[in-house]
């Protein structure tokens, strides 16, 4: 085993076994809940990658920007409080939260039954079709065409999972670590087709016109939550009640039509 | 949705270059003084305290650095302390830096031929009156290039502090590169920052062993 495999193997097994002892940080970092928490300190820290557009980016004056960053601050205006977005690396939302670094995280964050098993999910604020992006000549209809092909897609993302479980065997999926450098492997011709979000691929496109790269089709439907420690009930209630009354009064709609092109025609809900 | 690639990215850039130079810096003053105990421990009679010193680097050299600094930023949060990254990262690579010049520098010593600490003896000097004026003298010119070899990757390890969310070079150069995607560019610069970082630093250890003296430097240790 080289250097670098035990390194990633060292690295991917850190997170899990911080998740685990995430019973003990519970108790530790929301004495009387988070919610009495943010209010008493007057600011809602929020964990957002800010790598990952449309939802966590840097705008033209280098401020934090995007679907994700514009969530934060309507959820912290619902609140009355100021909002800190806290810059995190995609793979460090769960432990963020549960070694209480950050109140909430809003990063692109899918529902996923298994990271439920760590923290838990608010209602969701979109949901994100993750396509197949290709060029026009590329025969690509269905996850059956991918078999003999090779498929980019950034590493560990919800894109990751979802192809991962489709793709037939014979399929070649190479991992990139950013959304960048997995475009940038398409453009390249390292790979033929990326999977992507909706919203990206899009915006992929227009950029490459060269390209002629169209949309080949959807892979599957990835709705969003804000993620938040398990057993924090009253945080719960809040955030989904927020959601309830900012989507009600129109207020979600605009974000997601400036950021992703689309608005959901409804956002669904646990219960 | 996106930006094109510009001078005001670029300076974005360089406040971050300021980061990694910062925190390689806090580093190399924590790693220098941690480094001299670990050594002097290291070369030490006293069997336990040679023992703490070769338990501390065996952990420390055997273990990824991104582990250590997962455990510095979000072990320290689950033990009841809140870190921010900036004191986590410094904590880690002090402690990195530490063990592995204690190491080097250990090497160096006992490189220094065995008749020099009896010669010392003899003089009537005490043992770490002896390292302090007789050996430490003769064993820096030869533990320069592995230093600054060490001193070097070190300034490129800070890369690893990203994970904790301290917005180093690499971090920043990640963020531009997901506004721009024009990664190429991006991390070319980047490389650039991380060379105007290094190369002065080679240059300055290039002088230094020049100015020691003798001229003659081990093939294998440049």
């Amino acid at each position: 085993m080289t250097i670098s495999r035990r390194l990633a193997f060292a690295a991917a097994a850190v997170p899990l076994v911080i998740a685990t002892t995430a019973e003990q940080a519970r108790a530790q970092a929301t004495p009387g809940g988070t919610l009495d928490t943010i209010i008493k300190r007057g600011t809602l820290i929020v964990g957002t990658s800010l790598g990952t557009p449309p939802y966590g980016l840097t705008n033209t004056n280098m401020e934090p920007d995007g679907y994700d960053v514009g969530m934060a601050k309507l959820i912290a205006k619902e609140l009355g409080v100021k909002v800190d977005i806290v810059d995190i690396v995609a793979a460090n939302r769960i432990p963020s939260l549960t070694s209480g670094k950050v109140d909430i995280v809003i990063s692109s964050f899918s529902i996923t039954s298994e990271r439920a098993k760590a923290i838990a999910f608010s209602n969701c604020v979109f949901v994100d079709q993750q396509v197949a992006v290709g060029p026009k000549a590329l025969a690509l209809t269905g996850n059956a065409d991918l078999k003999g092909k090779h498929i980019g897609v950034t590493r560990s993302t919800t894109n990751d999972i979802a192809v991962t479980r489709r793709a037939p065997e014979g399929t070649e999926i190479q991992r990139f670590d950013d959304d960048a450098s997995t475009s940038q492997a398409l453009i390249a011709g390292q790979v033929q087709a990326i999977v992507t979000s909706a919203a990206l691929g899009v915006a992929i496109r227009d950029r490459n016109p060269a390209m002629a790269l169209e949309t080949k089709y959807v892979v599957s439907q990835a709705p969003m939550a804000i993620g938040l420690r398990r057993g924090d009930p009253d945080m719960l209630h809040w955030l989904n009640t927020a959601l309830f009354m900012l989507w009600t009064n129109g207020d979600i709609q605009p974000l997601q039509q400036k950021w992703m092109g689309t608005v959901n025609a409804e956002l669904p809900r646990y219960s | 949705m996106f930006q094109t690639y510009s001078l005001v990215h670029v300076e974005f850039l360089a406040r971050a270059a300021l980061w990694t130079a910062a925190l390689a810096a806090i580093a190399l003053a924590g790693g220098g003084v941690g480094g001299l105990l670990v050594a002097t421990a290291r070369v030490s009679r006293v069997r336990p305290v040679r023992a703490t010193a070769v338990a501390f680097i065996t952990v420390v050299q055997g273990t990824p650095l991104l582990v250590q600094l997962f455990l510095a930023y979000f072990g320290a949060a689950f033990a009841g302390f809140d870190v921010p990254p900036l004191a986590a990262a410094a904590l880690a690579f002090t402690l990195y830096a530490s063990a592995f010049f204690g190491d080097i520098w250990r090497g160096a010593i006992e490189g220094v031929p065995h008749g020099q600490w009896e010669a010392a003896s003899a003089l009537g000097l005490g043992r770490l009156a002896a390292l302090r004026l007789i050996v430490v003298p003769q064993a820096i010119r030869p533990a320069i290039p592995p230093t600054v070899g060490f001193i070097v990757q070190l300034v490129k390890n800070t890369a690893l502090a990203s994970i904790i969310g301290f917005r180093e070079l690499t971090r920043a150069g990640q963020i531009v590169s997901n506004v721009t995607f024009q990664p190429l560019a991006v991390f070319l610069t980047v490389a650039a920052f991380y060379f105007v970082i290094c190369y002065p630093i080679s240059l300055a250890s290039r002088r230094l062993e020049a100015r020691m003296g003798r001229g003659h430097v081990e093939p294998s240790l440049i």
